[in-house]
């Protein structure tokens, strides 16, 4: 009897385990792939990807009436500097995700008031650079992670004009006491 | 003459007890064997389960057919949501920037049918933006030659009060329509700078209805 209830705690111990394991870890593998997927260019480079049909297969569920343009970071050394576009008449936004999946900040056209934006994302405990104020200043929470631009194509007859504005967006690795 | 029966039983005691031994060890490998094939398999179950079905999923809401988890994306969000989000909506943004509503089933709760069309009707929902796109059991977007995989706020057409009706099914129609796929699909309503109704009440606030009309 002890045999069988030992077996039997043993399994579940078993059970639970796994399961903890595959829920909580499964993001980070998932993030990770698409981060392997989008970024084979390298950290810290941009990635303008054609308008989402159905052979976009980088990402589920894209949306149709956006532009995405994608950089995969990597601050464990140096700092990295994004900068925006700023296409007009239309919505846009440049998220941050962490390696588990979190989008820990977000800022968008509205706050950009029409301008380009420079965003500065340093990695934990990192000093930020001299730089002249103008720029966000953002801890990211994992040394690597993933930056999304997103523009609405709010008109298909403006497509072209909506995607070359969308490219002015840059992504540069930064030295840690280079001046901005 | 009696060393022999003694030697004899001796032989047959470490034999016996070597058979036991083995059979003991091949016993013990096979109980531990099922219980890591039990224990895995429970686990991967329960795990595939819990993420597909969303339970135990914090700040899920629910609005007619429509489904979203607020917590998606943000982080604060719980290691069910997370997975969840990974496998069903990677790169999702947060309730403040948007909120995402999924339907698998219309508004009579009755899950979506492949060989049947469907309707979507409704207002503008409060938001700055909104679209509502059609993806496939694979979660992406639906293969047709006139690429309609989505109506937006600024493609949609309305009737001159200002509702709009969009078709979902699997052959073209005409005005607002949206292609289905053959093997299943889901919907997605997508919400982007949701208004202040929208934030306050994300399971009331008035979203469009999914009405079945006809099926194959």
């Amino acid at each position: 009897m002890m045999r069988l209830v030992s077996w039997t705690l043993f399994t579940l111990v078993l059970a639970v385990t796994t399961h903890v394991v595959v829920v909580s870890q499964l993001p980070s593998f998932i993030m990770g792939r698409a981060m392997s997927a989008i970024g084979e260019q390298g950290t810290g480079r941009i990635r303008f990807s054609d308008r989402p049909d159905e052979t976009a297969r980088r990402v589920v569920r894209p949306s149709p009436d956006l532009l995405y343009s994608t950089c995969v970071y990597d601050v464990s050394k140096n700092p990295l500097k994004i900068t925006t576009g700023a296409p007009q008449g239309t919505y846009w936004s440049v998220s941050f995700f962490a390696d588990n999946t979190d989008n820990f900040f977000v800022f968008n056209d509205s706050k950009a008031q029409g301008k380009p934006a420079t965003i500065l994302l340093i990695g934990q405990g990192q000093q930020v650079p001299p730089q002249d104020g103008s720029m966000t200043v953002i801890s990211a929470p994992s040394s690597r992670g993933l930056v999304l631009f997103r523009t609405l194509i709010n008109d298909d007859a403006r497509l072209a004009e909506i995607d070359a504005q969308r490219r002015e967006a840059r992504c540069d690795v930064i030295l840690p006491n280079e001046v901005q | 003459m009696l060393v022999r029966p003694r030697a004899g039983r001796e032989q047959a005691f470490r034999r016996d007890a070597a058979t036991e031994g083995a059979r003991t060890g091949l016993g013990f490998i096979l109980r531990l064997l099922v219980s890591i094939v039990v224990g895995v398999g429970l686990g991967l179950g329960s795990a595939y389960y819990m993420i597909v079905h969303g339970t135990g999923q914090q700040d899920v809401v629910i609005n007619g057919p429509w489904r979203s988890n607020l917590a998606a994306g943000g982080v604060d969000a719980d290691m069910y949501t997370r997975a969840s989000v990974a496998v069903f909506g990677l790169l999702a943004l947060n309730k403040s920037e948007t909120i995402y509503y999924t339907a698998r089933s219309d508004s009579a709760g009755e899950a979506f049918d492949p060989a049947c069309s469907y309707r979507i009707e409704g207002r503008d929902p409060d938001a700055r933006w909104w679209s509502i796109t059609a993806y496939g059991r694979d979660s992406y977007l639906i293969a047709n030659p006139q690429k309609r995989y989505s109506v937006g706020k600024t493609s949609v057409v309305r009737a001159t009060d200002g509702s709009f009706v969009i078709r979902l099914s699997r052959t073209p129609e005409a005005g607002n329509w949206i292609a289905t796929a053959a093997d299943g699909f889901d919907v997605s309503l997508r919400l982007y700078n949701p208004g202040p109704g929208v934030i306050a009440g994300p399971s009331t606030v008035a979203l469009p209805s999914i009405v079945k009309e006809t099926c194959e």
